[in-house]
């Protein structure tokens, strides 16, 4: 059975549908929350709550052959709820790596990854969100603004600003850096 | 060249090391949660058909955008609503300057009118036995003041009684009434150009300040020395008077707001001084010098002084009205009345010369609201002078019963 008649039997109120369906796109949207959340547990309730919205509201998705974007979008929608639900309280911060990857120059491509963490974490949730969508979804503009909802002149102007963001918060955090390790030479 | 230039590669590549897509393991708590859920009612008629035929529709024709629709008919609305309130509210002309003519109040027989010049009707504003007199429209038009007492003999009488000042709109609905003030002067009686209050100079040298909302009545700390008072244009609380302190008689700005705040204008010395009136901007005062003897020289100047300055030019002429857009004086000059520039120059006749002109009160002559004509009161009664010398004609029949005050109307 396709994607298109799992939504379609799945619009129908068949929950089995659905399951498959969350069988088949889970591992791809919690690794979107976390991806934007930086948290485990944050990122676990943004799933879950987007996929209770995903099976309530299912009926009113009109196109069966957007299932993706629109799940992507309750993704990103549950994961800035979670954030603005717990914005009083501090949220905290995973310094480990999320997987341990295998790389040639291990020190420095750590050195690297904790640096993007650090300045990842600068942005605000939703910059971080488009970036997420981007760079690891793959999605072009025009497909970040269905996601979105937004035009697509907004969408590339904000991943854009997404970008330069990011930059200047790697600038930072490598200023922020060098002068640590300049002290600790003197 | 820093190690982040290739940040778009660095952010793809950081991304899937970190992500690791797995099956997480509250996948399942999450199935039988929703399991437990209803989904909600369908929001659309098109589940019912077949989904080719639902996409054929969807692509044929765009789906309504209901949410911008829903916001721009509430900002029509909205809009719509701003502008009914807009209209229903009355223009109104500002405190000073230029106006257009409304009603003309007057007092006749102990009872206040108004009379509409355009029309030539005459309606009733206030009756019964207690005596009402000098009523003044407020600068913005809306309101109407006048004296209530219990007795009255003839207009001089007014400052020998005790009499409240009473307020009323336009449909004559009472709005305020103070207590008995005793020995009004009827030409000192004026509304601020706020409508908050209204200044009446009575007996025993005082000024009093009446409430317009609740008729209260509080004395100023100033002794009045009689004759009409002007506030000044821009100054909402600031009074021009004639006044006496431990300086001498003479002319004080005060603040009435502000105890202790009187300032000298322009000292007696030789002369007396009149005020007159306020240019529009409040900038520069207009009043009459009179000398004490009345053989001297130059018995009687009008001066339009630059309150910044303190420079003034002198008009041969007396008693001046100052035109609502504030570039003529309405004089009187050898019995006659005469128009000047507020910048100086000579005051030209307008009127006849066989008529005695009564300019040297209050009230005696006065311009209407759009300068296009001027009531003046003469040994015959009341005439229409034109401004620009024109031939004044017979006086109109509604200016027969009186006209004390001419009503402001936005232009």
């Amino acid at each position: 059975m396709d994607q298109r008649e799992l939504v379609e039997r799945a619009r129908r109120g068949d929950h089995d549908a659905f399951a498959q369906l969350v069988e088949a796109s889970i591992g791809r949207l919690e690794a979107v929350a976390r991806l934007i959340l930086r948290d485990p547990e944050l990122a676990r309730d943004a799933v879950q709550d987007a996929y209770i919205r995903a099976w309530r509201d299912l009926p009113s998705l009109r196109d069966p052959d957007r299932i993706d974007h629109w799940l992507h979008r309750l993704t990103v929608n549950a994961s800035l709820d979670v954030v603005r639900r717990r914005r009083r309280r501090p949220i905290e911060v995973d310094l480990a790596p999320m997987s341990s990857p295998i790389v040639a120059d291990e020190s420095r491509h750590v050195a690297d990854r904790d640096t993007l963490e650090r300045g990842f974490r600068r942005l605000r949730p939703e910059q971080r969100a488009i970036l997420v969508l981007h760079y690891y979804l793959g999605l072009p503009a025009s497909a970040l603004a269905e996601t979105l909802e937004i035009p697509h002149g907004t969408a590339q102007s904000r991943l854009y600003r997404a970008l330069d963001d990011l930059r200047a918060a790697l600038a930072a955090e490598e200023r922020t850096t060098a002068s640590f390790r300049h002290e600790v030479v003197a | 060249m820093t190690r982040f230039d290739a940040l778009e590669r660095d952010l793809t590549v950081w991304f899937d090391e970190t992500a690791m897509p797995r099956r997480p393991d509250y996948t399942t708590e999450i199935i039988q949660s929703t399991a437990a859920l209803r989904q909600r009612r369908w929001m659309s008629i098109e589940r019912w058909f077949p989904m080719n035929v639902v996409e054929f529709r969807r692509r044929t024709f765009p789906p309504f955008p209901w949410r911008t629709a829903a916001v721009l008919v509430a900002l029509l609305a909205l809009l719509l609503a701003g502008l009914i309130y807009a209209g229903s509210q009355p223009r109104l002309p500002p405190p000073f300057g230029l106006a257009a003519n409304g009603l003309v109040a007057y007092a006749k027989d102990g009872d206040i009118f108004t009379v509409d010049p355009g029309k030539g009707e005459r309606r009733w504003v206030t009756s019964g036995d207690e005596v009402d007199a000098v009523p003044r429209w407020s600068l913005d038009g809306v309101r109407l003041a006048f004296l209530r007492g219990r007795s009255y003999a003839d207009p001089g009488a007014i400052s020998e009684s005790a009499w409240r000042v009473v307020v009323v709109d336009r449909e004559r609905n009472l709005l305020a009434e103070s207590i008995p003030i005793a020995g009004i002067d009827p030409d000192a009686f004026a509304w601020s150009p706020d409508g908050r209050y209204i200044a009446v100079g009575g007996a025993h040298r005082t000024i009093s300040i009446v409430d317009t909302v609740d008729g209260g009545v509080r004395p100023l700390d100033l002794v009045y020395d009689g004759l009409d008072f002007y506030w000044r244009p821009g100054h909402p609380s600031e009074l021009l008077v004639r006044g006496l302190t431990k300086e001498g008689a003479g002319l004080y700005l005060v603040d009435v707001d502000r105890p202790g705040s009187a300032d000298l204008v322009a000292l007696d010395g030789d002369d007396y001084m009149r005020p007159n009136g306020w240019t529009p901007d409040g900038e520069r005062f207009v009043f009459t010098r009179v000398a004490d003897s009345p053989d001297a020289a130059d018995p009687v100047s009008v001066r339009v002084l630059d309150m910044t300055t303190q420079a003034f030019v002198e008009i041969d002429a007396g008693f001046a009205d100052v035109s609502n857009d504030g570039t003529r004086l309405l004089a009187i000059g050898r019995d006659r009345p005469c128009i000047a520039s507020i910048d100086g120059g000579p005051c030209k006749s307008i009127a006849d010369p066989a008529r005695v002109f009564q300019g040297g009160f209050a009230g005696g002559t006065f311009w209407a609201p759009d300068d296009e004509s001027i009531v003046a009161s003469t040994d015959r009664g009341l005439e229409i002078l034109d401004p620009a010398g024109g031939e004044a004609g017979r006086p109109p029949s509604w200016l027969t019963d009186g006209a004390e005050s001419w009503q402001r109307l936005a232009r």
